[in-house]
């Protein structure tokens, strides 16, 4: 199975201005396992793009990878305005 | 330090830099006064500059001319022009070679090993080729794995500065053979719109791809075509025309 964090690492850290601040955190429920991107508040911005474009993107290269077993990836992009979203 | 004077900024620089027989990389300029044409002969005023020649051999004054704000100082002879644009080949290629070095690690994440041919068509535009084994999966369903990868390459392009340069990717030369089927379709969605005497909407593709369909079906006499929906989403939609 494909190395998500490394995946969405390789995707993110080119695009944004601080590259040491993005981390992932992880969390499953039932249905899928999911990835918390966090990046720098100064980031967010360039990691959404225009009408969410960059980040459609990024979601549409990260799905495509392989999972093993039935559940579903999912990238969700974390703003520092709404932690529980 | 001496003072020169010309008609413009680059007549005086050479004219200064000649009788001093120092290189331009080799002296500090420094403009005093810009010309100006003036109206009919009110207000004209020739061109002052300062020139100073440097000891120290670095570039570091070349890049101070240029940044300069005055316009006039570019100096607009030929030569100058075919070096610039040498320049930017240049820094295409570099950029390509970024571009290389980012995408290669996300395909190799996503479990294709390819190999990528980069090639530059012209100033304007870039393609890279990847050639693996495993195309389908570069491909994704219609598409939608490599033109991600395609909107992505641009992204990146865009961050580092080179949004000038537009970005194909391509692999098993999947471009050519989806053009064709494209062009097929638009001509069987076109027979169905003039059969049925409705509008027929095809699914949503990006806009390169409609753009082949508009293309094939821009001189047909009995149907219209034109796009609907918002970007990702955005269809071409074939009308029966009159």
């Amino acid at each position: 199975m494909t190395n998500f964090d490394e995946l969405i690492k390789k995707i993110v850290k080119p695009l944004v201005e601080y590259p040491e601040d993005v981390a992932i955190d992880h969390s499953e429920s039932d249905r899928f396992y999911e990835y918390h991107l966090v990046t720098n508040p100064t980031d967010v911005g360039r990691i959404i793009g225009k009408k969410g474009h960059v980040a459609q993107t990024i979601r549409t290269i990260v799905y495509s990878a392989r999972v093993s077993g039935d559940k579903r990836v999912r990238l969700i992009i974390d703003d520092s305005k709404n932690k529980n979203s | 330090m001496s003072t020169f004077t010309a008609k413009t900024v680059s007549e005086a620089i050479e004219k200064g830099l000649k009788s001093l027989n120092v290189d331009k990389s080799n002296a500090e300029i420094n403009i005093v006064q810009t010309n100006r044409k003036g109206f009919f002969g009110i207000g004209k005023r020739d061109a002052i500059v300062e020139i100073d020649v440097k000891n120290n051999e670095n570039a570091s004054n070349t890049q101070e001319i240029a940044a300069t704000p005055t316009k006039n100082i570019k100096i607009n002879n030929q030569s100058e022009e075919t070096t610039e644009t040498k320049k930017r080949y240049h820094s295409n290629e570099q950029a390509m070679e970024d571009l290389v070095a980012y995408l290669k690690p996300i395909v190799e994440e996503l479990g294709v090993s390819a190999e990528l041919q980069p090639k530059i068509i012209n100033r304007k535009f870039a393609r890279i080729n990847f050639k693996t084994e495993q195309e389908g999966l570069l491909i994704g369903k219609h598409g939608l794995t490599i033109n991600a990868l395609q909107n992505l390459a641009q992204i990146y392009l865009n961050h580092i500065g080179y949004s000038r340069l537009s970005i194909q990717l391509d692999t098993a030369d999947y471009r050519h053979r989806r053009t064709e089927i494209l062009k097929k379709l638009a001509e069987k969605t076109a027979r169905e719109a003039v059969a049925t005497g409705q509008p027929v909407y095809l699914d949503p593709m990006p806009s390169f791809e409609r753009k082949v369909i508009h293309n094939q079906l821009e001189n047909s006499l009995y149907v219209n075509t034109f796009s609907s929906g918002r970007e990702p989403y955005r269809a071409v939609v074939v009308e029966p025309q009159g």
